[in-house]
């Protein structure tokens, strides 16, 4: 019972890395914002997704325009059935808790509403994409992010 | 033949004691002073220009106000940005790139900069919006620049520089934040960044200030030891006159490692006043000790009483000094008030320095030895002055003269502030800074909070926006109202605007634009429902309210010191004498300020007050020796003017070389303050040489 158990656990861990080792490291790109009734802005990302001592991944980051930047820190636990948990440690404004899964090589996180960050490997970049209900309505953001050395 | 006072009596048998004993007071001194080298490498140097301003005065309780309606009131820095080619397309790219690169420096909250300022009727960027994207880039920032305000602050008419300020995080600013945007701004090559505000100025002087110790201190130090030497022409007698000032000073700067007490610009000088005023009574009491030994008296006898009659005038001399320190307590500002300590505290140690020191010394060295002869450098000076004192009635005339003719000047000085007190010469910030001036660009952000009339909520704000813009634009429409609602108070009833102010490169009084900016608020009627607040706006309107407070700390000094000299004395009428002749180097030093096109700023009042409670020394021991002396007032006039004068002089000197280093100092400040010090104590001695024998003269007879 104890070794099966110990099997699990063993076999349970490096499947979880496995989730997510496409999104892991640091990574940085630009792409556009567009905010309703605006131009697309230019938008400049930088996000880290790296694996805790303890079990969970931190996936933090920065966004921001020439007008202003936003912050963003979340500890992602997977719970049963392969859904992962994201839980706030930044900033106050931002949902408290975000969830979603990992399907092939996109992570999508979402906060049940408008909000949500969806990441997708394709190659050697990643594509990073959020949305949300701003101040002055629907926002979505993209940007084509690289690993940074 | 002198007799020693009574009362110094019990000061022979204790300095016969240290002259008997040394060595153990000499293991002692030298344990202390270990201990006090140990401490003094705890020392830093914080530079602080709002620590000029006390909590209870108007400008930080403004502050405090428009922290409780709008928010903390962060320090900003402000970088200056420049490229010759910054109206083309490479340049405004270059400009987003470096916009972009601060918004991710670890700390930042905020960057305002023009590619970030809103479009007329929009919240998302101008300069690289739709309305502008047809221009060539020069017409899109002449249109910007024309058309917004706030553009208009932050770029220049000739489109080559332009101003990006950043707010950090709160608990995140400090000089490790200012060198991540530094280094962010490095990574944008084609653009000429250089961090300029008050923040960045501060840090120049802190730089400045860690030099000027490492320079001025050790010069001072050398100039005052090769004076000695030539003076005494002994090694030996260098050693007893100069190792206790040394000594003292390492206290001082033991007491301060060891109390975590920092130093800052107001105190950068101290340590060169402290070693020249040490240096001077440690010449006193050698030259004291000769002329004891020429007495006939054995050695040790002889030391110990010239050091108990040279005592109490030294003593009298640092406590006048103390004093003076002590009256920048007065001013309701933590700056002066830790000088004002710290000074007393330095002079204190540097008094227990020489005569704890200096009986030791003069054991284990064997200086002074009977036959030694006092230097003949400064004898010249005694004839005239003995001349001059024969004709009392023409002195006090004279001393009239002089008095009145420097009141008649000094009572045109005016209080004021200038940056470039503090600027310093040729660091890159008082350059770039000169180059805003220069430009039309300010660094230092204020905010105008207008109070909101109920029955007409937009119309202050937009005769403010008239006045501080030209233009009231970004206040109307849907895009205004939400500009607007990001510059309300939490109570609703109030707006604060920014405004760009200069950090004076120029020597200027400080408060020039920010005169202007509120005569021209008063003539738009909005005198009384606005508010200037930011630090710069403390320091530009309680810079002139210290100096008055300082200015009564001055007449206090005066009073207290002339009271003292009556006390100590006996006698009002020796008392008013010395008021006398005191108040010629201080009327003096206005006076040259006045010609000089100079204010009196919180520097400057902080230079005569000291220099007040120097200036006073020569006359005190001249005093000294005139209560020693016996017989006729003439003879004791003269005895005093003979065994005083070349002492006076020779120290006047090493005070006069010693402080003038300071001019030495890339800190217009510092440098003016012992300027000032050095030109008072020579006045100092012209009066107590040339008038002050005269005036007891005519006085007592």
């Amino acid at each position: 019972m104890i070794r099966a158990a110990l099997i699990a656990l063993s076999l349970a861990s490096p499947a979880m890395a496995q989730t997510f080792a496409p999104f892991e490291g640091e990574w940085q790109g630009e792409g556009t914002l567009a905010l309703p009734g605006e131009p697309a802005q230019r938008f400049r990302c930088r996000i880290r997704l790296e694996g805790t001592r303890l079990s969970g991944h931190v996936f933090q980051g920065r966004c921001a325009t020439q007008q202003g930047g936003r912050s963003f820190a979340y500890l992602l636990r997977e719970a049963d059935g392969g859904l992962i948990r994201g839980e706030n440690r930044g900033d106050d404004d931002l949902p408290e808790e975000i969830e979603g899964r990992i399907q092939g090589e996109i992570l999508r996180l979402g906060d049940g509403a408008e909000g949500l960050f969806e990441i997708r490997r394709a190659g050697e970049t990643l594509h990073f994409r959020l949305s949300g209900e701003g101040r002055q309505g629907p926002t979505r953001g993209e940007a084509v992010l690289q690993l940074r050395d | 033949m002198q007799q020693p006072a009574p009362s110094a009596s019990l000061l022979v048998r204790a300095f016969a004691r240290l002259l008997a004993r040394p060595l153990w007071p000499g293991l002692a001194l030298v344990l202390v002073t270990l201990l006090a080298l140990w401490q003094a490498t705890q020392i830093r140097v914080a530079v602080d220009l709002s620590g000029l301003i006390g909590t209870g005065t108007e400008g930080a309780r403004a502050i405090d106000r428009y922290s409780a309606r709008f928010g903390p009131l962060t320090a900003e820095e402000v970088l200056l940005v420049r490229a010759p080619d910054l109206a083309s397309e490479a340049g405004l790219a270059a400009l987003d790139d470096l916009v972009l690169d601060l918004h991710f420096v670890e700390g930042v909250q905020q960057v305002i900069s023009l590619p970030g300022l809103p479009a007329p009727g929009r919240e998302g960027a101008w300069l690289s919006g739709p309305e502008l994207a047809d221009l060539p880039p020069a017409e899109r920032l002449a249109t910007i620049r024309r058309e917004s305000p706030l553009a208009a602050q932050l770029v220049n008419e000739g489109l080559t520089a332009t101003l990006i300020v950043v707010a950090p995080e709160r608990g995140q600013g400090g000089d490790a934040f200012a060198a991540r945007l530094a280094e962010a701004a490095a990574t944008t090559p084609a653009l000429e960044t250089e961090i300029v505000g008050l923040l960045a100025v501060q840090r120049a002087i802190a730089r400045e200030l860690i030099h000027d110790l490492g320079l001025l201190v050790p010069l001072a130090t050398l100039i005052c030891l090769a004076f000695t030497a030539i003076l005494f022409r002994s090694a030996r007698a260098v050693a007893v006159i100069a190792l206790p000032p040394i000594t003292g000073l390492v206290w001082f700067f033991g007491v301060l490692g060891a109390s975590g007490t920092p130093i800052d610009p107001l105190m950068g000088s101290l340590p060169v006043v402290l070693i020249v005023l040490a240096f001077s009574d440690s010449v006193h009491v050698y030259h004291a000790a000769i002329h004891a030994l020429r007495r006939g008296m054995a050695r040790r006898p002889a030391l110990a009483r010239a050091l108990a009659e040279t005592a109490p005038a030294a003593a009298l001399t640092s406590f006048t000094t103390i004093l003076a320190f002590a009256s920048l307590a007065l001013p309701d500002s933590p700056s002066l008030n830790r000088m004002a300590w710290a000074g007393g505290l330095g002079m204190a140690l540097c008094l227990a320095s020489v005569l704890l020191m200096t009986p030791v010394l003069m054991r284990l060295l064997d200086r002074p030895r009977a036959g030694t002869r006092a230097p003949r450098l400064f004898r010249g000076l005694v004839p005239g002055a003995r001349a001059l004192a024969r004709h009392g009635r023409l002195v006090a005339l004279l001393a009239a003269l002089v008095l009145a003719g420097l009141w008649a000047l000094q009572s045109r000085s005016d209080l004021g502030f200038r940056y470039a007190d503090y600027l310093p010469r040729g660091a890159p910030v008082t350059e770039a800074l000169a180059i805003m001036d220069a430009e039309g660009l300010g660094a230092d952000r204020m905010l105008v909070v207008v109070e909101d009339d109920p029955a007409a909520p937009r119309d202050r704000i937009r005769a403010a926006a008239r006045v501080l813009y030209g233009s009231d634009a970004f206040a109307r429409g849907a895009a205004g109202e939400a500009m607007l609602a990001r510059m309300a108070s939490r109570d609703g009833g109030a707006h604060a605007l920014p405004v760009q102010l200069p950090i004076a490169a120029a020597d200027v009084r400080a408060d020039q634009a920010l005169a202007a900016l509120e005569a021209r608020l008063a003539e738009a009627g909005l005198a009384g429902v606005t508010q200037i607040v930011g630090p710069g706006y403390a320091l530009l309107t309680e810079g002139p309210r210290i100096v008055e407070s300082l200015r009564w700390g001055l007449y206090s000094t005066i009073l207290a010191i002339t009271l003292l000299v009556a006390l100590v004395h006996r006698s009002l009428r020796l008392g008013l004498l010395a008021l006398v002749v005191n108040l010629i180097p201080i009327l003096g030093v206005e006076a040259w300020l006045v010609l000089w096109g100079r204010e009196l700023t919180i520097m400057n009042m902080i230079a005569l007050t000291v220099a007040f409670g120097i200036a006073v020394d020569d006359t005190l021991h001249l005093l000294n020796r005139l209560r020693l002396a016996r017989g006729s007032t003439a003879r004791r006039v003269d005895r005093a003017l003979v065994e005083a004068g070349p002492p006076m002089a020779a120290t006047t000197t090493i005070l006069f070389a010693g402080l003038a280093v300071t001019l030495a100092s890339a800190l217009p400040g510092l440098a003016v303050f012992g300027g000032l010090i050095a030109l008072a104590v020579a006045l100092a001695l012209a009066a107590d040489l040339y008038l002050l024998p005269g005036l007891i003269r005519w006085s007592l007879q």
